[in-house]
């Protein structure tokens, strides 16, 4: 269920990749996939999952090869330090500690793909204009999919264990 | 001891990305590079379906009815040309001139079609193994410029669309052969400024880059408008790109190593 689900996504990135973007930031739907399962399975199946998928994404992505799956990689720390609030019943601090997950890891993607590529090819990825739209992009994505996920956590709040 | 374990981790994964970076670019990391587009291949193919499906990468009715219009303009343009080619020829023959341009062009299919940041990029499955470098040209089957290479693995390479902001090229219009930069502004569109406010440039025109290593180089756009200012001496044009990138299954790269005259 779990790589289905993930491939459902991956697709859905794919195809919002080509073409679907606010202020210039595609929806992160397989982040946001990956973080609802982060806080669902023990560290190894996330260590794997996220450098799994975040190959995959490199594969289709400008930046620097590797971005997407340490991004990934360091969601999976992330969502270890947080896992208390992922599971404290509340949903507006299930929703926040998503945002906050979901926010540095899309920001690390962002900016530190584009900071990761002008290091190795001394040219500018964005300008000004389009980082403060990059920027509202990601707070509009990380706030619309961490209300989203959190609440198709709540569908599976009975089987917390898949795997 | 908890805070350790996680600065360990958090160290380790600043490793890993610092290795994957110098894997990516090595040969080997190339090769596998090229291994997870193939395994990608399906989803590239559905994703591609499914864009058709809701009506992205496809044209619509008034493109369409626009597209026969013009198309039947092009066949009376083509009879002229075809003239004008043999008048040439006996020109060429008459004066004894022969100057050739030897393309190294390779084809490749078209695996998927992005945009990061509002910029637009293709995924194309042929790469340095058929002799694509950073920096060749781009074409489409209409000799149309679709864009640059940004980067070059073994078999695959990744295409920036020549209308992405930040990309400059140096230009000439045709047919008033007056000389600029065009600068692509993204959504497919350039600016072209500093053009003399005398300069006769009627919409429908197109520029064609220059530097190309061509007689005449590739067709970037078409001038769809422009924009004076009251008492300036200059003036800017606005064109768009001819190519559409979304639409496209297949391109042609110039590898600019092998391009050269023959005389």
């Amino acid at each position: 269920m779990v790589i289905t689900s993930l491939s459902v996504f991956f697709l859905l990135q794919l195809v919002s990749e080509s073409g679907l973007s606010f202020w210039g930031i595609a929806p992160p739907f397989l982040a946001a996939a990956l973080l609802f399962w982060f806080g669902r399975l023990n560290f190894s199946w996330r260590f794997v999952l996220a450098l799994i998928f975040g190959v995959f994404m490199d594969s289709v992505s400008v930046f620097p090869f590797g971005v997407y799956a340490v991004s990934f990689v360091l969601a999976v720390l992330f969502t270890g330090t947080r896992k208390s609030l992922f599971h404290s019943g509340l949903f507006w601090a299930e929703a926040a500690s998503m945002a906050i997950v979901l926010f540095a890891t899309l920001v690390l993607i962002y900016f530190g793909g584009s900071a990761a590529g002008y290091l190795l090819e001394s040219a500018p990825f964005f300008d000004k204009i389009q980082f403060g739209l990059a920027i509202l992009g990601v707070f509009f994505w990380t706030a619309a999919f961490s209300i989203l996920f959190t609440l198709a956590g709540r569908l599976f709040s009975k089987q917390r264990k898949f795997i | 001891m908890g805070n350790r374990k996680q600065a360990v981790k958090f160290a380790g994964a600043v490793i890993l990305l610092g290795m994957l970076i110098f894997f990516g670019r090595t040969k080997a990391g190339n090769f596998f590079r090229s291994g997870i587009n193939q395994v990608l291949k399906p989803f590239f193919g559905v994703s591609t379906g499914f864009n058709q499906l809701i009506g992205r990468g496809r044209l619509s009715f008034d493109e369409s009815l626009k597209l026969v219009d013009e198309n039947n303009r092009l066949k009376e343009r083509t009879f002229e040309f075809e003239k004008l080619k043999a008048e040439n020829e006996s020109l060429k023959k008459a004066f004894s001139f022969k100057e050739e341009f030897w393309t190294g062009i390779v084809g490749a299919r078209v695996l998927f079609n992005f945009k990061e940041f509002g910029k637009e990029f293709l995924l194309i499955d042929q790469g340095r193994s058929g002799g694509i470098k950073e920096g060749d040209l781009v074409i489409d089957s209409n000799r149309l410029l679709v864009g640059i290479v940004k980067e070059a693995g073994e078999k695959w390479t990744k295409v920036e669309v020549a209308s992405n902001s930040g990309r400059v090229f140096e230009i000439e219009f045709v047919p008033a052969a007056i000389r600029a930069v065009a600068k692509g502004l993204g959504n497919r569109a350039f600016s072209i400024e500093f053009v003399p406010v005398d300069a006769q440039i009627p919409t429908g025109s197109f520029i064609a880059l220059t530097n190309s290593g061509f007689v005449s180089g590739p067709i970037l756009g078409e001038v769809v408008g422009e924009k004076v200012l009251a008492g300036a001496a200059f003036k800017e044009i606005r064109v768009v790109l001819l190519s559409r990138p979304d639409l496209l299954r297949e391109v042609f790269i110039i590898k600019s190593h092998e391009t050269k005259a023959v005389r």
